[in-house]
């Protein structure tokens, strides 16, 4: 079957003051039961409450854009999907080394294994990169899906280009 | 990019990284009464910058540290080309350098020398979430003394830390004397 997904129409289509900020002070994490405390009190410690730079900017399937994508990823990854976004980097900005937190987890862990998934959604740009665990991702095709090793892998992004960077964020249950 | 070698057992870096943390270094990036702003192209480098959004008031900022003359000869013995300059650079934790080409006032005096050279040593001993980008490379993870020479010292390059302890990079900038 043949999926056709065109990312940088869509991440062209995003407007980005209608997209949801998170950076210090602004909707920082959804924390409701302190999972999330040990990276914010890592992060302190390395002083990026201070810097200035920590922001991305998520936008969601139904509300910034068209949920059929997230329908067309499922059945390319054969999963059922639990969440995803597209998350934006502007440039200067970073989401430093972390693990993602999402207060659903144990419930989808009784649905079944779950698996992570990035796509670049955007066209290649000198000076973006995304980091998880041991691997480096940078100046790939848009449209480039990457298995993560573990969804909870630690990883990393950051924009040092003239032009904001796109990632489609999939959380999927194995079938 | 080439990659010319790995000069741990030339320069002692663990020593060159402690004589470092005692040396006062320059604040880069932002304005600063001693920089170079009166050259046009880096106004419009800057101009570029502000254009795509990074806040060049506080959000770009590294620091700059000289590199001892010990050890700026034994690098030039090293990668065997005439010291030109250099410098160390240190990226904190949260900040970028951002895309940019190096600019000196000094350029058609070098260019008068010779043909510059560039070349980047990895200071750090490899630390999650710090890269340097090289046009269509990227550096991370790499080993402590790792050498590369560019193809071009005006290449485009960049640096980030997004991870947890500052990030350090010699810079060397050597000249091949006309015949």
């Amino acid at each position: 079957m043949l999926y056709t997904i065109d990312w940088q129409q869509i991440t062209d289509a995003l407007d980005l003051t209608q997209g949801e900020i998170r950076s210090y002070g602004v909707r920082f994490y959804q924390n409701t039961d302190g999972r999330f405390n040990h990276i914010i009190n890592m992060w302190q410690t390395a002083g990026y409450d201070k810097t200035g730079t920590v922001e991305w900017i998520n936008f969601y399937p139904g509300k910034h854009f068209d949920n059929t994508v997230v329908e067309k990823f499922a059945q390319f990854t054969n999963t059922t999907c639990a969440r995803a976004w597209i998350s934006c980097i502007r440039p200067g900005k970073m989401a430093p080394y972390h693990q993602d937190i999402d207060d659903k987890e144990e419930e989808y862990l009784k649905q079944g294994e779950l698996v992570r998934f990035s796509v670049n959604a955007c066209n290649a740009e000198h000076g973006q990169l995304f980091m998880v665990a041991d691997k480096v991702l940078y100046n790939q095709p848009v449209g480039t899906v990457y298995k993560w090793p573990h969804y909870l892998a630690w990883h990393a992004g950051g924009n040092c280009s003239f032009k904001p960077k796109f990632l489609f964020n999939y959380l999927g249950i194995k079938k | 990019m080439k990659y010319i070698g790995n000069c741990s057992t030339a320069i002692d870096i663990p020593a060159l990284l402690v004589h470092l943390s005692k040396q006062e270094p320059r604040t880069r990036g932002n304005d600063q009464p001693d920089d170079i702003h009166a050259n046009p192209k880096v106004i419009e480098l800057k101009h570029a910058w502000e254009q795509a959004g990074y806040d060049t008031e506080n959000g770009v900022w590294w620091l700059n540290y000289y590199a001892p003359k010990d050890i700026a000869e034994k690098f030039s013995e090293f990668v065997g080309v005439k010291l030109l300059g250099g410098w160390i650079t240190c990226v904190p934790p949260g900040f970028c350098v951002p895309w940019h080409y190096d600019i000196t006032d000094d350029e058609a005096d070098y260019l008068k020398m010779g043909q510059p050279v560039r070349y980047t040593c990895h200071l750090n001993t490899p630390a999650f979430g710090q890269a340097f980008m090289l046009e269509g490379h990227i550096f991370s993870n790499e080993e402590q003394g790792n050498v590369y020479q560019w193809d071009d010292w005006q290449q485009w390059h960049g640096g980030i830390n997004m991870g947890l302890e500052p990030k350090f990079l010699y810079n060397f900038l050597g000249i091949i004397p006309h015949e």
